[in-house]
Formats: C-alpha cells, sequence, structure tokens
C-alpha cells in the first residue's frame, strides 16, 4: 500500500483516541463526583440508620428524631399523586395520540406541554398555593400538595406515554384492523399492551421525581414538625425531602446526621424506582430486539 | 427467455387447474375505482372481476398500486389520512363503499396479510392466533381453542417449528416464521376473501413452496388475491392473474392466456422482463 494513504488513517487513529479519553472523562468525571457525594452522606449517616430511626416521630433531640411521619407522609403524597395524575395523563396521552384531529389547536396544546415540563417546580408550587390551598381552601392538606405535585409531574407523563403510544408501529395497528377490530379494540387490546412497559416507565420515572421534589410542597405547607401521623388526606403533613432540609438547616451537628441517614432513605428508593424503570426497559428491549 | 420458461410453468399448471373462468361466479368486482394519496392518482379507472373459489395473481413494477387496490379492497385505504377514493367495490353483490355497510365488519369477511409481518408484539405465539378471534369476539378467552391454534399452525407450515415454545413471545419468531404466523391468524379468522401482499417476500423458498402448496390447498375454500413480484409464483399458483401499470389495470383474465399470449404489449414486455 502506498505510504500517502497510509498517513491519514494513522492520524484518524491519534484523534480517535483523543476522542474517545475526552468522552471517557466527561462521563468519568461526573461520577467520580457523585461517588465522592454518596460515600460522604453514607459515612456520615449509616450509624444512626436503624429501625428505630425509621419508626420514631421528630424529637428536639437528635438521637432520638426519626423519620416515620416523613416516610408516611411521603408514601401518601406518592400514592395519591399517582391516583391522580396517571390515569389523567395516560387518558390525554391517548386522546391526543389516537384520537385528536392534528389541527393547529393540536400543535399549540403539544407545543404548550413541552414547555410545562420545563417550567421551574417552584412555580408549580404557587399555583397549587393560589388554587388548591387557598382558592380550593385545602389548606395544608396532602391532598393540596397531591394535586400540586400531579400538575408537576401531569406534563411528564404526557409526554413519555405519547411517546409510548406512538413508538407502536402503524403495521401493527392495520394488522389489528385488517382482522376486524374496532378503533376502540385496537387501543385497548393491541395499542396500549404493547405500549404498557414504556409507559410504565415513563409513570415510574414520573413517580421519582415527585418523591424527590421539594420546593413545591414547601410553598404548599407542608410542615416539618409533626408528632402524629398523617391519616386523612386532609391532615398536615411532612414528606422526606422537607425533613431533611429541616434538619440540615439545623445548628446542631447531630441533625446534620440524621439529615444523612434520611438522605440514604431517600436516594435507596429513587434508585430503585430508577433501576426498575430501567430493567422494565431492558427486558422489553431484549425481546423486542427484532422488531 | 424468462417469458418461455413461464409460459412451460403455466401450461404443466394448466392441466391441474382446470376450470375456465367463465364457469365461475364474480364475487368482487371493481368498477371504475380510482384512488389517491392527496391529490397523487394511485389507481385508475379500475374494473376488475374476481371469482370465487379461485387464486388472483395481481402482478406489475414496484409503485403501480397493487398493494393500494388489496387496501382498496378491504377497507384499509381510507384509513391512511389524505386518501380518497372514488367508484365503487362489489362484493357478493352489495357496493362495499354504501354507507349501509359497516367497514368493520366488511374486514371480518375479506383479510389481509401484509408484505411485512406484523405479529402483535404483546402476545405470544398462541394468542396472535387466536387474535383475530378474540378481537371479533367469536370466542373469548376462556374457551377451549387449542384444536383452533393447531389447525391454524398447521395449515400455515409452521406448528412443528414452534408447538413446543406456543406461549413465547411472538417476537422470538425469525421474519419468515413471522409472516407464516400472521397468515394463520388471518386462517383462524375464516375469512370469505383471502387478500395476501407480497406475502413470500421475507420466506426462503422451503417455506415459499409450503406456503403455495397451502394456497393451492385453500383454493376450494377461499377466495385468495395474491400481490406477487415472482413470476413464476404467480403462474405455479394462481388460475387469473392482473396487470397493473402505473395505476391502471392493462389487462386481466386466465393466467395461461396471461404468460402464453397476452393481448397488450406492455404485458408481453413486462412479463419477457422489460421492466423490474
Ligand atoms: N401512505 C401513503 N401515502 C402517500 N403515498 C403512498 C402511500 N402508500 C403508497 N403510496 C404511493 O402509492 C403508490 C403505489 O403504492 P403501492 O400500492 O404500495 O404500490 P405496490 O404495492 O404496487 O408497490 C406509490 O407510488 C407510493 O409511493
Ligand atoms: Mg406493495
Amino acid at each position: 500500500m502506498p505510504r500517502y494513504k497510509r498517513q491519514p488513517i494513522a492520524r484518524h487513529r491519534i484523534v480517535d483516541k483523543l476522542f474517545f479519553i475526552v468522552c471517557l472523562s466527561a462521563m468519568i468525571i461526573p461520577m467520580l463526583l457523585l461517588i465522592i457525594l454518596l460515600g460522604d452522606v453514607l459515612i456520615t449517616g449509616i450509624e444512626r440508620l436503624n429501625l428505630n430511626f425509621l419508626t420514631s416521630f421528630p424529637s428536639r433531640k437528635p438521637q432520638n428524631a426519626g423519620i416515620l411521619p416523613a416516610i408516611l407522609g411521603s408514601s401518601y403524597l406518592v400514592l395519591l399523586t399517582g391516583i391522580i395524575a396517571l390515569p389523567l395523563g395516560i387518558s390525554a396521552a391517548i386522546y391526543m395520540e389516537e384520537y385528536s384531529k392534528k389541527n393547529r389547536l393540536y400543535y399549540i396544546i403539544e407545543i404548550t406541554i413541552a414547555n410545562l415540563a420545563s417550567v421551574p417546580s417552584i412555580i408549580y408550587g404557587m399555583l397549587g398555593l393560589t388554587i388548591f390551598v387557598r382558592a380550593l381552601g385545602l389548606e395544608r392538606s396532602i391532598l393540596a400538595g397531591a394535586l400540586t405535585m400531579s400538575l408537576l409531574i401531569l406534563p411528564i407523563i404526557i409526554i413519555t406515554s405519547r411517546e409510548a403510544l406512538h413508538a407502536v408501529p402503524r403495521t401493527i395497528r392495520d394488522g389489528c384492523y385488517a382482522l376486524g377490530a374496532t378503533r376502540w379494540q385496537m387501543i385497548w387490546q393491541i395499542v396500549l399492551p404493547t405500549a404498557f412497559p414504556n409507559i410504565l416507565t415513563g409513570a415510574i420515572l414520573a413517580i421519582a421525581r415527585a418523591i424527590g421534589e421539594t420546593a413545591p410542597l414547601i410553598i404548599v405547607g407542608a410542615v416539618s414538625y409533626i408528632t402524629f401521623l398523617p391519616i386523612s388526606p386532609f391532615s398536615e403533613f411532612t414528606a422526606l425531602p422537607i425533613q431533611i432540609l429541616n434538619w440540615i438547616s439545623r445548628p446542631q451537628p447531630e441533625f446534620a446526621v440524621n439529615a444523612s441517614a434520611a438522605i440514604i432513605v431517600l436516594l435507596t428508593t429513587m434508585l430503585l424506582l430508577n433501576a426498575i424503570s430501567i430493567f422494565i426497559r431492558y427486558r422489553v428491549n431484549k425481546q423486542r430486539n427484532n422488531w | 427467455m424468462q417469458f418461455q420458461f413461464l409460459s412451460a410453468i403455466v401450461s404443466t399448471n394448466n392441466e391441474t387447474i382446470g376450470n375456465p373462468m367463465s364457469d365461475r361466479q364474480v364475487i368482487l368486482r371493481t368498477e371504475s375505482l380510482s384512488a389517491s394519496f392527496e391529490n397523487k392518482k394511485i389507481l385508475n379507472d379500475i374494473n376488475l372481476e374476481i371469482s370465487k373459489r379461485n387464486i388472483m395473481a395481481i402482478i406489475g413494477p414496484s409503485g403501480c398500486g397493487k398493494s393500494t387496490l388489496l387496501r382498496c379492497i378491504n377497507r384499509m385505504h381510507e384509513l391512511i389520512y389524505g386518501s380518497t377514493l372514488s367508484g365503487r367495490i362489489y362484493f357478493e353483490n352489495k357496493n362495499i363503499y354504501d354507507k349501509s355497510v359497516d367497514p368493520i365488519l366488511l374486514r371480518r369477511r375479506i383479510g389481509l396479510v401484509f408484505q411485512k409481518p406484523n405479529p402483535f408484539p404483546s402476545m405470544s405465539i398462541k394468542d396472535n392466533v387466536l387474535s383475530g378471534l378474540w378481537l371479533t369476539q367469536k370466542i373469548n378467552k376462556k374457551t377451549d381453542s387449542d384444536h383452533l391454534v393447531e389447525n391454524a399452525l398447521q395449515q400455515a407450515v409452521l406448528w412443528d417449528e414452534v408447538k413446543d415454545r406456543l406461549d413465547d413471545s411472538s417476537l422470538s419468531l425469525s421474519g419468515g416464521q413471522q409472516q407464516r404466523l400472521c397468515i394463520a391468524r388471518a386462517l383462524a379468522s375464516k375469512p370469505d376473501v383471502l387478500l395476501l401482499d407480497e406475502p413470500c417476500s421475507s420466506l426462503d423458498p422451503i417455506a415459499t413452496q409450503r406456503i403455495e402448496s397451502l394456497l393451492l390447498s385453500l383454493k376450494n375454500t377461499y377466495t385468495i388475491v395474491i400481490v406477487t413480484h415472482n413470476m413464476r409464483q404467480a403462474a405455479r399458483i394462481s388460475n387469473t392473474t392482473a396487470f397493473l401499470l402505473s395505476g391502471r389495470l392493462i389487462e386481466y383474465g386466465e393466467t395461461t392466456h396471461i404468460f402464453t399470449s397476452p393481448q397488450e404489449t406492455q404485458t408481453e414486455d413486462y412479463l419477457s422482463g422489460h421492466f423490474d
């Protein structure tokens, strides 16, 4: 082979190597930061993380304080949010993807939803405060918090569900019609089951977002010091991120330890949810690799 | 050369097929059928008769409108955004584009197998076979249906390959197996007319041969319309052949006549390989 043909290939190899190193460090640096952060939290918090911590009420004495109301409050909040936001969001996605005429109004709505997904969460908090807390008189209740969270994750659910429905190929729908199915049957018996794993992944990620959000809850008035368990949707409540925030802002260093322990609980939950969604996506992709 | 070769196939085939077309009852008839997408005319004034219990092959170069014609016959064309249609199609002497005809019910009687295999990804192999029966409520999920599944899969020559894994995902099958699954799915619903759009384009020669013998064996119970790019296949299995070119029906008639003594020079040119 003539020499002049080899030259550029050698150069491409070097460029290729350099690019690889750049990409690798772009991945490793944030990973390292994350690991340091997590390691720090883990080392500080792990000693406080015991059954007592999980089953106690907050207290003025750091070593007695626990996160039971926060765990229950967060669970209650997320449950209600899911019940409100998932049916609404998925129905909206089905309507937009399967029924709506693609006219100008449709595109305006589509753009609006995309914009809503990127609105800062604190704005949703203010909306919730105005509508649910004040106008509807729900006060500082779990319901007000859940409705606010629902508004926050609704755009995310609509967008991910629409993508999931959109990914069901035209040929599958045609196959269904050709067997003599109605549109209703096509959607319920073929399209939704086909899109279900992806809808579920989106829903889990949205729920994980709701667990971690703090700002809107502060605004709609979640309280941090609570000495009873939330029972009805109308009771006052606290949530994990609120509890963490409260402990961090205290002067005593023992409370920082409590905060770290609570962060471990919060992060474990979120990582678990993300892992589930990744697992579902992996299973589905593996199964459908010859689509 | 090819042309003579095809004539040879036809003449041997002719003895086994017999019955001239004139004896047969017309089950489907298009009358000045035109179809378009967004003002682009795809089919132009098609007048075609399809007789009952008979295999008709539709041949013609890519893009001439063969798939569109099939989709018009079971009213799938109208599902595409921006499509229009004019003219009439009579199915058992009733215009299927009449307001009183429900396209859903019509499609249950006129099945369509697509060129690209499209098994339902959320369903197992077995459920795919039964899906048409479920969707049309001919049976429900509790009905004991093992024999229906076996029957349909046997007919589509897929049974031996999948009998041990009927509950596996339909996507675990190869492309050719998926296509035979789609044929089984269409057969399980027992339509009167079976439209097949290049069903063998993703099959190997052995599976193709099996599908061909399947179609020949179904000829006595079903009316079959098959779009094919394979002239030898058309010659081997069809009684009648229609030749489409740029959205026009150039001619149609008994396969023997079309292949040995076509009336139009365009048909002759196509058959001797001037197109494609
Ligand atoms: N969904 C569609 N929208 C617009 N044009 C289409 C669509 N489907 C097919 N066509 C056009 O219609 C013509 C005929 O297509 P088709 O019936 O699929 O041809 P064939 O099956 O004979 O290859 C082609 O020119 C194709 O580009
Ligand atoms: Mg085609």
